[in-house]
């Protein structure tokens, strides 16, 4: 019961326990507080932004859920993470998603996706518009071809703020597996984008 | 620290994930060794580098549509009948339980009454019991007839041994 207490003092925990109590307004501050970091980060889990959509959604329903159920045994960020972070591993294991990643990366969403900077005139402007966007593919490349592991916790602590401490907790694991993953990843990002250092 | 092992905490030493302690030692080994300062500025470049993938933003109606659909989820969602919940469900209140006890004793109650066939004092009409009693002697097993009251009174004067004349007499 102390360790309940301790996330008390978290607002996002303060307003899941609002929630519980039937303040309906308290789900909807969580839910656009977080649907646009959870869909950023199924995004450049897995690639696809029509399933990071439904998986942010998936997560938010479980949220939903566990209404009766619920109790604060980690900051809301980090046990919100950790049911996105399963969700995509599930996705990412599924069969048909492997065979795809096979023969291609993503046939579906990540094209619109990267095909989503606007049309600019020809001219000076439009090659460095041209450039920024080589340089975005290339990185999202980059991170994509990481192993999943390496993936989650350089996603989770480079573009969610997460410590390596909270990275652990979300992705269940140790805050030594994190740091070795950090480590590993970007030895690994800095060796394929080493053109554009 | 040798050199290698200072290089697998070069990431971390820039994250400020290293206790005190490590962070100075690695400081220490950095004004020394210019190879783990070259490789520290490639993850300190590549880090930066992260940062030009950029959000995207939710399609259009995103926010709406989930809520909506959550809403939606939770008004058609069955209630569960999961063991954990029914036990949850059952146990928790003492007054549910009482309730659902009085109301098992009740259905008892009420089928007795409701489903008299089942009882076999009243499988056989009076008219059958007499007739039973007359032919008894036909029924060989007597473990068939599970309610033998109406025949006490034949056998109230148990004859005599050996004396079957006065078994005739008696009837």
């Amino acid at each position: 019961m102390a360790g309940q207490d301790l996330y008390r003092d978290d607002p996002d925990v303060e307003s899941m326990l609002a929630f519980q109590k039937g303040d309906d307004q308290a789900f909807e501050t969580l839910f656009r507080k977080y649907s646009r970091p959870l869909v950023n980060f199924s995004y450049r889990l897995i690639g696809n932004r029509g399933r990071a959509e439904e998986i942010a959604q998936e997560v938010f329903l479980e949220v939903h859920r566990a209404k009766s159920t619920y109790l604060p045994q980690a900051k809301f960020s980090t046990w919100i993470y950790r049911i996105s972070t399963h969700r995509c591993w599930n996705e990412l294991r599924r069969p048909e998603r492997r065979l795809m990643a096979m023969q291609h990366r993503d046939p579906t969403g990540d094209e619109g996706d990267r095909a989503a900077v606007e049309p600019v005139a020809a001219g000076p402007d439009a090659l460095q518009h041209l450039e920024a966007k080589q340089l975005q593919d290339a990185v999202a490349d980059a991170v994509s071809s990481l192993p999943e592991q390496q993936r989650t916790a350089l996603i989770l602590c480079r573009y969610h703020a997460m410590g390596y401490r909270e990275a652990a907790e979300a992705m269940e694991t140790t805050e030594s597996a994190v740091k070795s993953l950090m480590h590993r990843a970007t030895v690994g990002l800095r060796d394929r984008l080493k053109s554009f250092l | 620290m040798n050199g290698h092992e200072i290089s697998e905490e070069l990431v971390a030493f820039l994250d400020g994930a290293l206790s005190v302690e490590d962070a100075r030692r690695v400081e220490k080994h950095l004004e020394r060794c210019p190879s783990c300062r070259e490789i520290l500025e490639d993850f300190r470049r590549t880090g930066q580098l992260l940062n030009r993938w950029t959000e995207i933003a939710p399609s259009p109606g995103f926010e709406p549509r989930v809520l909506t659909h959550i809403r939606a989820s939770e008004t058609r969602r069955p209630v569960s009948i999961g063991f954990g919940n029914l036990n949850r469900w059952f146990f928790g209140s003492p007054i549910r339980w009482s309730a659902v006890a009085a109301g098992i004793v009740l259905m008892a109650g009420a089928a007795y009454w409701i489903f008299p066939l089942s009882r076999n004092e009243d499988v056989l009409t009076e008219a059958e019991k007499d007739e039973m009693a007359t032919h008894i002697d036909l029924y060989v097993d007597y473990g068939v007839i599970s309610h033998l009251d109406t025949l006490k009174p034949m056998d109230a004067t148990p004859p005599p041994q050996g004396d079957e004349s006065s078994i005739i007499n008696t009837a």
